[in-house]
């Protein structure tokens, strides 16, 4: 497990080391149910202070990334879960911040909406090639496992999981081109308007 | 075994001099903190007083065992490295080792054959020889193998090259993460102190400005670069939490410790425009700090 963390930078580094975490589970390079270096293991292994390790893993524990479990460890969070309604507000107000400041930029660089999309879409498919790449290797892995006492029931299981989450990918690409070609705003520049 | 340290009320008196002047302070158990400060703050004498070396004209300094307990016995795991430090100058290397070996109860020859050829020291030189690099290599092999409680460093990285600096720092965080030692480190180099300390505590002409952890600084201290119709220095050095202003050509610039909204909101309320705030160094804030004290450094001009 390898972070990197500019110390010299202004950005809190517990806040990166957050943020390093967040987008290795993002990429895949941590998967979930995975166990995560200790707070002194992983302070060592960088060389930094094991008190802002330890502050960063609260605030990814509070936000349900990662699961402690006590006397065994710390895991990624398997379940998918944003965290207490507060928190997960403050994010929301917190993206959608940074995305206005994105469309700022896009407009002095006389960028099109379409062509802001276009560039989300691409980064978005940057990130789950990564994610889908090592997510088929652990597949493939579990299959090979399992065939031995169940094959048929498996396959078939892994097989309409598989087919479901195409047709999501495919119905959320159809919506973000109908939206593109009609014109009409999506909703996360819609709300930054309003600000 | 984790070491808290209180300091109140601590005046040291020497002859003339008032070195330290009614501080308080507070370390928690197994941290980093860092104290910073010019030269002859009174960050070596507060090091000195720790380490039970001298005695506070007035106060206390109490080391507390975990939340606490006080120490079973005092000045017992505590070790001090300095520069100023001088062991035995006709002792050999080895020798010096061997008697730390017999002094220190838990002392671990696995770490100290480790550190002896990790650090390359000199086993048959004479302790006098040893250059400042070494001598500070060799205290901090003893600290290490003696499992030090609380360290502290005095300026322990200045005689060191840039390899020997990063390699004891990492053996600080290390013990630090692993054992839970606490380190007091005494530097006037902000580069060691961002990648170790936890907490800071800065030192000025004797006495304790204010202590902060690290990571809140770096979020909360902001250069703010704006434009005034008139008095814009004056105006600008109101601001709530405000250290220090300046005039830039046209603009006043202006440090400032607090949360970014608040502190844009507060100059355009006062009529300032085209206001660009920016996080700021930690270093750019140690020096507009040391201003505000009285303590900063005036430029020298060479006639």
């Amino acid at each position: 497990m390898w972070l990197r963390v500019d110390v010299h930078a202004n950005r809190p580094i517990y806040q990166q080391i957050i943020d390093g975490i967040k987008e290795q589970i993002v990429r895949g390079i941590l998967q979930p149910g995975q166990r995560l270096l200790t707070v002194r293991e992983l302070a060592t292994t960088l060389s930094l202070n094991h008190n802002t390790v330890a502050k960063a893993y609260q605030i990814l524990e509070r936000e349900r990334v990662i699961t402690l479990v006590r006397g065994r460890g710390t895991y990624v969070a398997v379940t998918p879960d944003a965290g207490d309604l507060q928190d997960i507000e403050r994010r929301t107000d917190e993206l959608r911040e940074a995305l206005r400041m994105w469309m700022v930029q896009a407009h002095h660089l006389q960028w099109s909406d379409a062509q802001m999309m276009s560039l989300f879409k691409q980064l978005a498919g940057e990130l789950r090639v990564t994610a889908t790449a090592t997510a088929a290797e652990t597949e493939t892995e579990t299959e090979t496992e399992t065939e031995t006492e169940s094959g048929t029931e498996t396959e078939t299981e892994t097989e309409t999981e598989a087919e479901a989450e195409a047709e999501a990918e495919a119905e959320a690409e159809a919506e973000a081109e109908a939206a593109m070609s009609s014109g009409v705003e999506p909703q996360w520049v819609k709300g930054s308007d309003e600000q | 075994m984790t070491v808290k340290l209180e300091c109140r009320s601590v005046t040291k008196r020497f002859e003339r001099v008032t070195a330290i002047h009614d501080l308080d302070l507070s370390i928690e158990a197994g941290s980093v903190h860092a104290i910073v400060g010019p030269n002859s703050a009174g960050k070596s004498t507060l090091l000195r007083l720790v380490a039970g070396l001298i005695r506070p004209s007035s106060g206390t300094i109490q080391l507390m065992e975990d939340a606490n307990q006080r120490l079973p016995r005092p000045g017992v795991g505590i070790h001090w490295v300095s520069p100023e430090m001088q062991t035995y100058p006709a002792f050999r290397v080895a020798q010096v080792i061997r008697y730390a070996r017999l002094l220190h109860p838990a002392w671990d020859t696995a770490r100290e054959q480790t550190l002896v050829s990790a650090f390359d020291l000199p086993q048959n030189t004479r302790v006098g020889h040893l250059s400042l690099g070494m001598r500070l290599k060799l205290q901090l092999t003893i600290a290490f193998a003696a499992r030090a409680h609380l360290l502290l460093l005095d300026e322990a990285t200045h005689g060191l090259d840039p390899v020997g600096r990063d390699q004891v720092l990492d053996l600080v965080l290390q013990e630090s993460a692993q054992r839970g030692m606490t380190v007091i480190l005494a530097t006037h180099q902000l580069a060691d102190v961002e990648r170790a300390a936890d907490t800071i505590s800065v030192l000025a002409k004797g006495r304790c400005v204010g202590t902060w952890p690290l990571d809140e600084l770096r979020e909360s201290v902001y250069e703010v670069s704006a434009l005034w119709e008139a008095e814009g220095e004056q105006r600008a050095s109101s601001c709530p939490g405000a250290l220090m202003t300046r005039p830039i050509g046209e603009r006043v610039l202006s440090i400032v410790y607090g949360h970014q909204m608040e502190i844009e909101t507060w100059f355009r309320t006062q009529g300032a425009t085209q206001i660009d705030v920016q996080h700021a160094q930690l270093t750019v804030w140690l020096e507009s700090l040391l201003a505000k004290e009285g303590a900063g450094l005036e430029r020298i001009v060479l006639s």
